[in-house]
């Protein structure tokens, strides 16, 4: 009852912020207040609103509860990406005046043709981060109300594309800032009682074991959708549903081997049974949980590959991200976006450590995930198994406000970036044709966000970076640093890096190879496509007779800071 | 001898026509350095020539094709063709090289009536000179030097009425102020003093002459500064209500717009209203663009009559809100222009809409 009122009270709080909390004065004594540009430090807590996704909040807790340490290089490759853009891109963006990636590379190459193929890149790599927030939304209204999971998906996308078409958003900054607030205490809050627990428990359970993950008292999954199972030994539990195609309420001996589970199914896991696992989750150890590079691990038997793929697709994803970078436009001078960014990196940081949290308390006091294959819902499963009664409705609530803030306002800055690509990009502007294309949009990723109930948040996330980080992010760090580039050049590395990478990650989406250094190259390819995208665009750019003109006067647009004698209250 | 015609092949037409395109675009910012080498290539493909040279008025600015060795007799029939003024049919010459002689036909570039270049063609091994294309080609150049004459022309226009629009606030709203401030030098000293201060910011705000281009955050410092000023006069007889997203500030917009805006709220609105008014300014982010809009409650603007304004019918009233609306348009496009919700009795509400980036325009 409270987790529910809690998201509500949150989605209630974020629609009457968007339309009624602005800064207001009343008489000319307050204009002053009211023209002043945002603190960057409030501009920063927007930026962390749109960045602390989903993704982040249920995606990363089960990435590392299933896969074990070396999917932490995930946050790492996101904080260096954060770092990135405060070092590269923020400000000099920011000085350069334009509020979308497509219009800045229009503005950058003097290529009003570029601008619709740079903005259907966007839109895509959007899209998928869009899938991923539905997807969130979908897992936690149903581990929270019991609903199928289309209701969260389909709830959402309506509610988020009405708002904005209402007119919603039109202090996005402050709802972003206010959001951000619900998500970090959605992850303090249960972080500090989950450690202050974890410290203070004499005979605590090891986590670092050399077994696999067992009940560590008997556990009732419920498994939301037909899974295969493999059960290690032979099992007595208590089953309501359908095992192997067969009705069963009442107890049932598992055998060793794969079990096929139908949908809605519970079953009563006796305690200290070995956790059967769905299929294709390996079993890790303890030990092998907590080792780097482990040998049973990613990237199809190359950590060391798998590691540096994903570090440069998380780091040129992120910047190449449209929600994140609009947000620094908010600001008025480069230096004032660069100070905004070093206030994320100190914000998201912090946050990232606490995370891993949840994976490895998960596989003590919710190893069920592992099982019924709902690894997206750990972070709202653990906090609330670690207490009990009262308690364990407050954390749950916390951690609930937090996700919904998470997927709400992530929502909200992908849709208004890919109809603003839409409608300002492709079509013509007009308000008109904004509102029809969040409806598009909206309408588009709700249809598509029904079906990836099964892709995992991160799988969604990672081809998400991988395509922009291989096409978009090499395309702005070139054009930000290097007055060589040329139109054909960014045509080059849009086009080759975007459709590799799109190429690979359908290769592996369909399955067509399935292990050794094929597999590994294809299915996390920004260890080669990045580097390629670059060096693409820089031979194409030096073959290139047709250079862009006045590169020297957009050089200085971009690097030379604003007029010192600005008036005081910018500064 | 009797001249070949020779007829440009079907097949080259597109190409012809893509280079021409080409050509027109260049042309755009006048007779530059690009331009001219433009013309130059265009014409020696155009014409199969052997070479062609391209003047600034007597100034070689560009070569194409082959080198050839006639500085000195470009230069000499230049000076020779624009001297005796010699427009229309290109004029014939010819130069050695080695021991081949090569016809060359010069034309006079034209823009806006002055003789502004020449075109110097010549042909390739023993064919002679297109006369006949090349004054086409010199009309088709000297027709688009002209549009961008023009396009100039319209941009000292724009400027010359930004400056117009500047002395407008002056004498009325300058005579206003003074005489308000004098009454108050007496009686109230202090406040004097402030609003002094306040009409000298004011005016450096308002005559700031760098940047055609300001920011919201600062033409909202300006009618602060106006409004203040204006309080003198009015007292309380209006309420100002301020509304305006941070996302809303930094977007670039032409100076004195929003201000010629609260003007004619006051002017035309809150002044002949009987009581108290409210004039709110709202500022609200809607993705790649912002709106902003100044609203009063005061008499309101009879429709027709407003029509008649903004069509240039009747020049009395509301200049200041079409003269906003022309520089708008010219700022970012033609439907970036201003949006008037108005009846008599009913207020008056005005709507402008921003792009957040309006590509740099270059030159």
């Amino acid at each position: 009852m409270i987790p529910t009122l809690a998201v509500l009270g949150v989605t209630l709080a974020t629609l009457v912020l968007g339309t009624a909390g602005l800064r207001y004065a009343r008489t000319t004594s307050n204009f002053f207040v009211a023209s002043r540009a945002v603190h960057p430090a409030w501009n920063a807590f927007a930026v962390c609103g749109e960045a602390m996704s989903a993704a982040s909040y249920l995606g990363v807790p089960a990435l590392v509860l299933v896969f074990g340490v070396d999917m932490l290089w995930t946050i790492v490759g996101w904080t260096l990406g954060f770092l990135l853009l405060s070092l590269f891109i923020a400000a000099p963006v920011r000085r350069f005046g334009s509020y979308t990636i497509p219009e800045f590379v229009e503005g950058r190459l003097d290529a009003p043709r570029l601008r619709p193929l740079v903005a259907i890149t966007v839109i895509v790599s959007s899209w998928f981060f869009l899938l991923a927030q539905l997807k969130g939304a979908g897992v936690v209204t149903r581990s929270l109300l019991g609903t199928p999971y289309w209701v969260g998906v389909v709830a959402v996308g309506v509610l988020v594309a009405a708002n904005l078409s209402a007119g919603g958003m039109r202090g996005i900054t402050f709802v972003q800032g206010f959001q951000f607030f619900f998500i970090f205490l959605g992850i303090l809050v249960p972080f500090s009682v989950l450690s202050a627990l974890w410290w203070s428990d004499d005979d605590r359970d090891p986590i670092i074991t050399d077994s696999t993950p067992v009940f560590l008292e008997a556990t009732t999954a419920t498994y939301p959708r037909t899974v295969e199972i493999d059960v290690i030994g032979p099992t007595a539990a208590v089953v309501d549903g359908v095992v192997d195609g067969v009705a069963v309420d009442g107890p049932f001996a598992f055998e060793a081997g794969r079990h096929r589970i139908g949908a809605a199914t519970t079953i009563d896991w006796p305690e200290g049974a070995a956790v059967p696992h769905r299929e294709g989750i390996e079993p890790l150890t303890g030990e092998e949980w907590a080792a780097p590079l482990g040998p049973k691990g990613l990237g199809s038997g190359h950590p060391l590959y798998f590691t540096y793929a994903t570090v440069l697709a998380s780091m040129f994803g992120i910047i190449a991200l449209p929600h994140i970078v609009v947000r620094f436009y908010t600001n008025p001078t480069g230096r004032q976006a660069r100070r905004t960014s070093l206030w994320v990196l100190a914000m998201i940081a912090p946050y990232y450590v606490m995370l891993p949290l949840f994976s490895a308390l998960g596989r003590n006091l919710a190893p069920d995930l592992l099982s019924t294959g709902a690894t997206d819902a750990a972070t709202v499963v653990v906090p609330e198994r670690a207490v009990d009664g009262l308690a364990a409705e407050l954390l749950s609530a916390v951690v609930s406000a937090g996700a919904t803030a998470a997927f709400l306002s992530t929502s909200s800055g992908l849709l208004i970036a890919m109809a603003g690509a839409l409608s300002h990009d492709i079509l013509s502007a007009g308000i008109p044709q904004f509102r029809r294309s969040v409806w598009l949009a909206a309408a588009v990723s709700i249809a598509a966000g029904l079906f990836v109930e099964t892709i995992d948040i991160n799988v969604l996330i990672g081809w998400s970076t991988s395509i922009a980080a291989s096409s978009i992010g090499p395309l702005l760090v070139l054009g930000i640093w290097w007055s060589g580039l040329t139109r054909r050049g960014a045509l080059a590395t849009v086009v080759i890096g975007g459709t590799v990478t799109t190429g690979a990650v359908l290769i592996t989406m369909f399955g067509l190879v399935d292990s050794g250094w094929p597999r590994a190259i294809l299915s996390t390819p920004a260890a080669w496509s990045v580097p390629l995208a670059f060096a693409i665009g820089i031979v194409v750019s030096l073959l290139d007779r047709e250079k862009v003109e006045q590169v020297a006067h957009k050089m200085a647009l971009l690097h030379v800071p604003e007029r010192s004698d600005a008036p005081k209250e910018l500064v | 001898m009797r001249r070949q015609r020779r007829v440009l092949p079907g097949s080259d037409s597109l190409a012809v026509l893509a280079s021409l395109n080409e050509l027109s675009r260049h042309l755009r910012q006048g007779l530059t350095t690009a331009a001219a080498r433009r013309i130059a290539e265009t014409a020696l493909t155009m014409f199969e020539a052997q070479a062609v040279a391209v003047t600034v008025d007597d100034r070689i600015e560009a070569f194409a094709g082959e080198r050839l060795p006639w500085e000195a007799e470009v230069a000499t029939h230049t000076r020779s063709v624009l001297d005796r003024r010699r427009t229309g049919k290109p004029t014939v010459y010819e130069v050695t090289i080695g021991r081949d002689q090569a016809e060359v036909a010069v034309s006079v570039l034209e823009g806006d009536e002055l003789a502004v270049g020449t075109i110097h063609v010549a042909a390739a091994g023993g064919r002679s000179v297109p006369v006949r294309e090349l004054r086409e080609f010199t009309e088709l150049v000297s027709t688009q030097l002209e549009l961008a004459e023009l396009e100039t022309s319209r941009t000292y226009a724009a400027e010359a009425e930004l400056r117009a629009l500047r002395a407008q606030i002056s004498p009325h709203f300058l005579h206003n102020s003074l005489t308000a401030i004098a009454g108050l030098v007496h009686t109230d000293p202090a406040r004097a003093r402030s609003l002094i201060a306040t009409f000298a910011g004011f005016l450096r705000a308002a005559f700031r002459t760098q940047t055609d281009l300001t920011t919201v955050a600062d033409e909202l410092r300006l009618v602060e500064a106006y409004l203040e000023l204006e309080a003198v006069r009015f007292g309380d007889r209006f309420v100002t209500k301020l509304d305006i997203a941070p996302e809303v500030l930094p977007v670039r917009l032409p100076a004195l717009t929003m201000q010629s805006l609260v003007e004619n709220a006051i002017r035309h609105g809150l002044e002949q209203r009987p009581g108290h008014g409210e004039l709110r300014i709202t500022g609200r982010d809607e993705g790649p663009e912002v709106s902003i809009v100044v609203e009063d409650d005061g008499v309101g603007i009879d429709p027709d009559q407003l029509e008649r304004a903004l069509s240039g019918h009747d020049t009395t009233a509301h200049v200041g809100i079409l003269a906003t609306d022309t520089r708008l348009r010219k700022s970012f496009g033609p439907e970036y222009g201003l949006v008037i919700e108005t009846a008599a009795d009913a207020g008056t509400s005005v709507t402008m809409r921003l792009p957040k980036y309006a590509p740099h325009p270059s030159g």
